[in-house]
C-alpha cells in the first residue's frame, strides 16, 4: 500500500536515499507521509534504516537524495537549529539535561524561541499537568530525583513545549518497565487525540506499533518492505520477514488468551 | 631565631605579593589559553593529540629548568616576563586537559538532545557541554593553581621576587627559619587559593548567589591583601622619586641590586644596599640570581650593580683558559667587559674567592696529599656546586692534573663543607673566602701550575648605572675596602653563627669605617 498523499501532511518524505561513509546504504527510497492527530511507527530490525529516516526529518542527520516536506517546506530550506525548534524530538532513554530542572528543561525550546517568560512559566505548569504530574512537586526537581517513567514524562513534556506540529520518538518507551510503559503509551495517545500532533515513532517492538500506531512501515536493509495499518499489516503480511516479526506478539497473545480460557 | 623571623616579617609584603602577582598572572593567562584550546580540541579530534603532547611535554621539564630556559628566550630578560612566560607554560596542561577531558565525557545522548532541542552548537557548548563538563574543568584548574603557586617558588634564580626567597637565600645562608618559612607561607597559599577556587565551584553548581559572594569576596581580600602593600609602597616611592626628580646624585633614584646564590653574594648585595641608601637611593634587590642570569640582567641593565669574580668572567665571559695572572685578568676583564658589553667595572672589592680544593686534614694527611697534583690517579670523590663541573676551570684542572679517576659529585654549595669534613665526599671545590674553611679544620690543596684563576670579587655596574658617575661615585669607597680576613669573618657569622646577610654586612661596614 503505498502513501495517499493530502493537503494535510504535516510531514511528506519522498525517495530518501543516505550512504554512509563506506558505502553502507542505510535508506534506500523511503517515502512515508503523516497527517495531523496520526501516529506512525517505523518498525525493522536494529540496522534496518529506521533511526536514519527519523532523524533525517529534523536533519541529526543530513539526508542524501530525495525530498523531506514539513509543512509544505523541504528541510533543506531552513537552519537545521531552526527546524528542530518547530519539531519535538523524544529520545531512547529521555536525555534530560542532568544539570537543569524539570521546568528548565522543559522551558527550552521556548526560551530559544525567545517566549516570554510568563508565558514560558504558564506553558510548563500547563504541560506538567498535561503529562500529569504535580507542578508544584515536580517544577523544581532535577532529574536524577525522578523516576524512568517520570523522567520520560518531563522529555514528552520538552518535545510538545512549543507546540509543534510534528513529534519524533526514537525508541521512547524501550527503556521503562512494562508496567509504566503501558500507562504512558496510554497517556500518550490520549494526549495526541487532544493535541492533534502529527508523529512518526521509531520502535523495534512490533507490540507498541500495533498497538499505538495508525500506520506501520516495516523497513529492512534500508527499504520499506511493507507500509500498512496494524490490521493490513496482520492479515496481509508483505513477505516472511514481515511475519517473522508479527510472530512474537501474536504468540504473547495467544499465550494469554489460553491462559484466559483456563478454568 | 626571633631575629630571623622577625627579619623574615619585614620583607613579607615584597615577597608575597611579587609571588602572588607572578601566580595569578600566569593561572589568569593559563585559563585564557587553556580554555578556548580545550574547546577547540574537544570538537577538532586532530588537535587534541598534538596539544596534549605539547602541554604534556612542557610539564616533563624540570619547572627549575623551564624558568631559567625563559631568561635567554626572552633575550636576557630577567625578573616578572621569564618567571610568567614559564608559569603560564607550567599551568597550562592541567586546564588543557580537564577541558578536553570534560567535554569529551559529555553523554553524546545529551549532546544528541541539545540538537534535537534546536540548540545553535555555541548554545549546546555553552548551556549544556561547559556546565557539565565544570566540575572536571574546575579541578584542572585547581591543580593548575596548585602547580603554578608552588612552582613560583623558582622565580627567585631568574630575579623575580618570590616566596623563594625565603628558600633560596635560607638554604644558601643556613637560615632554616627562612627556609621553612618560605616553604610554610607558599604552602598555605597554594592551600588557601585551591580552597576558594573549591568554593567557587561548589557555589556555581549549586547556583548558590551568596557562596559565590563569600568565595568572591574571601579571593578579593586574599589577592589584594597580597599585592595592596607592594601597590601602596610603589606608589610612596614614585611620588618620593617624582618630587625629587630634580635633585642630584642618588636621591630618590631607584637601583636594583643583584646577587648570586650564596652567602658572601647575600652580604655584598646587602652592602651595597645600605651604601646606595646613605646616598638617598631607593634600592631594589634581585637575590638569587644564577650566575650566568644575573651576568645577563646586568648586561641588559636588568639589574644596576653586582659583585663578580675576576676568574669566573674570565673563564665563562671571555672564553679564555689560560692564567696571565691577577692583574692582568682584572685589567683585560674590565677592558673587555666595557667594551664589548658597555659594562663598568670599579674595581676589586679587595679581596679574592677563589675556587680552592679543600679536604679535611684528616683525609689529607691518609692521602699524604698537599697539592693537587697528588689526587692524580686517585679514585676520590669531589663535591662542588652544580656549576663547577661544567666550567672550563674544571676540564682544565682535570686535564692538567690527571683527575680521571676523580667523582664528580655536585651539591648546593652550602652542604659541601660538612659533607668534606664528615667525609660524604673526600675534596670538596671550596670558596676561599668561606668561614667554614677554617671552622672545620680544611686543607686548601696548592695549585702548583696555575690551573684556577684568580677570583678576585669586582663590582660590575650595567651599561645604565654607568651612564653617570652618581652609582659610581657612591660605591667607590668600597673598592680595595674588604681584606680577605674579613669577608671571611663576615661569611662566618652568617653560616655559622646564624646571622642576616644584613647583620653581617652592617659588621662590614663598621669595619669599613663607613
Amino acid at each position: 500500500m503505498s502513501p495517499v498523499a493530502t493537503a494535510h501532511d504535516v510531514l511528506r518524505v519522498e525517495g530518501l536515499t543516505k550512504h554512509y561513509p563506506g558505502g553502507i546504504l542505510a535508506a534506500d527510497n523511503v517515502g512515508l507521509t503523516a497527517a495531523a492527530g496520526e501516529l506512525i511507527a517505523i518498525v525493522g530490525e536494529s540496522g534496518s534504516g529506521k533511526t536514519t529516516t527519523l532523524k533525517a526529518i529534523n536533519r541529526l542527520i543530513e539526508p542524501g537524495a530525495g525530498s523531506i516536506l514539513f509543512q509544505g517546506r523541504d528541510v533543506m530550506s531552513l537552519e537545521a537549529h531552526d527546524l528542530r525548534r518547530e519539531i519535538g524530538w523524544v529520545m531512547q532513554g529521555d536525555g534530560l539535561f542532568p544539570h537543569l530542572t524539570a521546568a528548565q528543561n522543559i522551558a527550552l525550546t521556548p526560551r530559544l524561541l525567545k517566549w516570554e517568560p510568563a508565558r514560558i512559566a504558564a506553558r510548563v505548569d500547563e504541560l506538567l499537568e498535561l503529562v500529569r504530574l504535580d507542578p508544584a512537586d515536580f517544577r523544581d526537581r532535577l532529574p536524577h530525583l525522578m523516576s524512568g517513567g517520570q523522567r520520560q514524562r518531563i522529555a514528552i513534556a520538552r518535545a510538545l513545549a512549543a507546540e509543534p506540529p510534528l513529534l519524533l520518538l526514537d525508541e521512547a518507551f524501550s527503556a521503562l518497565d512494562p508496567v509504566t510503559r503501558a500507562g504512558l503509551q496510554e497517556d500518550f495517545v490520549a494526549l495526541q487525540e487532544r493535541l492533534q500532533f502529527a508523529a512518526v515513532m521509531v520502535t523495534h517492538d512490533m507490540a507498541e506499533a500495533l498497538l499505538l500506531a495508525n500506520r506501520i512501515l516495516v523497513m529492512k536493509d534500508g527499504r520499506v518492505v511493507q507500509t500498512g495499518t496494524p490490521s493490513d499489516l496482520v492479515n496481509r503480511p508483505a513477505n516472511a520477514y514481515v511475519t517473522e516479526l508479527l510472530a512474537a506478539p501474536a504468540k504473547q497473545a495467544r499465550a494469554v488468551a489460553a491462559l484466559e480460557q483456563a478454568p | 631565631m626571633s631575629d630571623q623571623l622577625a627579619e623574615a616579617f619585614t620583607v613579607l609584603p615584597d615577597y608575597l605579593g611579587g609571588h602572588m602577582r607572578l601566580s595569578m598572572a600566569a593561572i589568569a593567562c593559563a585559563i585564557l589559553i587553556s580554555l578556548p584550546l580545550g574547546i577547540l580540541a574537544a570538537r577538532k579530534k586532530w588537535l587534541a593529540g598534538p596539544a596534549l603532547g605539547i602541554a604534556g611535554t612542557l610539564q616533563t621539564i624540570p619547572g627549575l629548568a623551564l624558568l631559567a630556559l625563559m631568561v635567554p628566550v626572552l633575550g636576557g630578560t630577567i625578573g616578572f616576563a621569564p618567571a610568567f612566560v614559564a608559569l603560564t607554560l607550567y599551568g597550562i596542561l592541567p586546564v588543557l586537559r580537564n577541558t578536553i577531558v570534560g567535554l569529551q565525557g559529555v553523554d553524546p545522548v545529551v549532546r544528541e538532545a541539545a540538537r534535537g532541542v534546536g540548540m545553535t552548537q555555541s548554545q549546546s557548548l555553552i548551556e549544556v557541554e561547559l556546565p557539565l563538563a565544570l566540575p572536571t574543568i574546575v579541578a584542572g584548574i585547581r591543580t593548575a593553581v596548585v602547580w603554578v603557586v608552588g612552582a613560583a617558588v623558582l622565580a627567585t634564580p631568574v630575579g623575580a621576587a618570590s616566596l623563594g626567597n625565603y628558600i633560596f637565600a635560607g638554604l644558601q645562608t643556613r637560615n632554616w627559619t627562612a627556609v621553612l618559612f618560605g616553604c610554610v607561607a607558599s604552602a598555605l597559599l597554594a592551600i588557601l587559593l585551591d580552597q576558594i577556587v573549591r568554593s567557587y565551584e561548589i557555589a556555581a553548581r549549586r547556583r548558590n548567589r551568596v557562596m559565590a559572594a563569600l568565595s568572591t569576596l574571601a579571593g578579593i581580600i586574599l589577592i589584594g591583601g597580597a599585592l595592596l602593600p607592594g601597590w601602596l609602597d610603589t606608589a610612596a616611592r614614585s611620588t618620593v622619586a617624582g618630587d625629587q626628580a630634580e635633585a642630584i646624585g642618588l636621591e630618590g633614584r631607584v637601583v636594583v641590586v643583584g646577587s648570586k646564590p650564596f652567602t658572601e653574594q647575600f652580604i655584598l648585595a646587602a652592602l651595597f644596599e645600605r651604601v646606595l641608601e646613605a646616598e638617598g637611593a631607593i634600592v631594589r634587590r634581585r637575590d638569587g640570581l644564577g650566575s650566568t642570569v644575573a651576568f645577563d640582567a646586568l648586561a641588559s641593565s636588568g639589574i644596576d650593580v653586582y659583585a663578580d669574580y675576576s676568574g669566573t668572567l674570565w673563564a665563562n665571559v671571555l672564553n679564555r683558559e689560560d692564567n696571565p695572572g691577577r692583574h692582568r685578568i682584572i685589567a683585560e676583564t674590565s677592558a673587555a667587559l666595557l667594551n664589548d658589553y658597555g659594562i663598568l667595572s670599579l674595581g676589586s672589592l679587595g679581596f679574592e674567592n677563589a675556587y680552592g680544593f679543600a679536604m679535611s686534614r684528616e683525609g689529607a694527611d691518609r692521602l699524604g696529599v698537599t697539592s693537587i697534583a697528588g689526587l692524580a690517579g686517585e679514585r676520590v670523590t669531589i663535591g662542588a656546586d652544580s656549576e663547577f663541573f661544567v666550567r672550563p676551570e674544571w676540564t682544565g684542572t682535570r686535564e692538567a692534573y690527571g683527575l680521571q679517576d676523580a667523582t664528580p659529585r655536585p651539591m648546593d654549595s652550602t652542604f659541601m663543607y660538612g659533607a668534606v669534613r664528615d667525609g660524604h665526599v673526600d675534596v670538596i671545590t671550596a670558596y676561599t673566602t668561606d668561614g667554614r674553611i677554617a671552622a672545620y679544620d680544611l686543607v686548601i690543596l696548592d695549585d702548583p701550575r696555575g690551573i684556577l684563576p684568580p677570583y678576585d670579587a669586582m663590582i660590575l655596574l650595567s651599561p645604565g648605572a654607568a651612564a653617570d658617575d652618581a652609582v659610581a661615585a657612591a660605591l667607590a669607597p668600597l673598592v680595595n675596602a674588604i681584606t680577605p680576613d674579613m669577608m671571611r669573618e663576615a661569611n662566618r657569622r652568617v653560616d655559622l653563627d646564624g646571622q642576616t646577610p644584613e647583620q653581617a654586612a652592617d659588621w662590614l661596614w663598621g669595619e669599613i669605617g663607613g
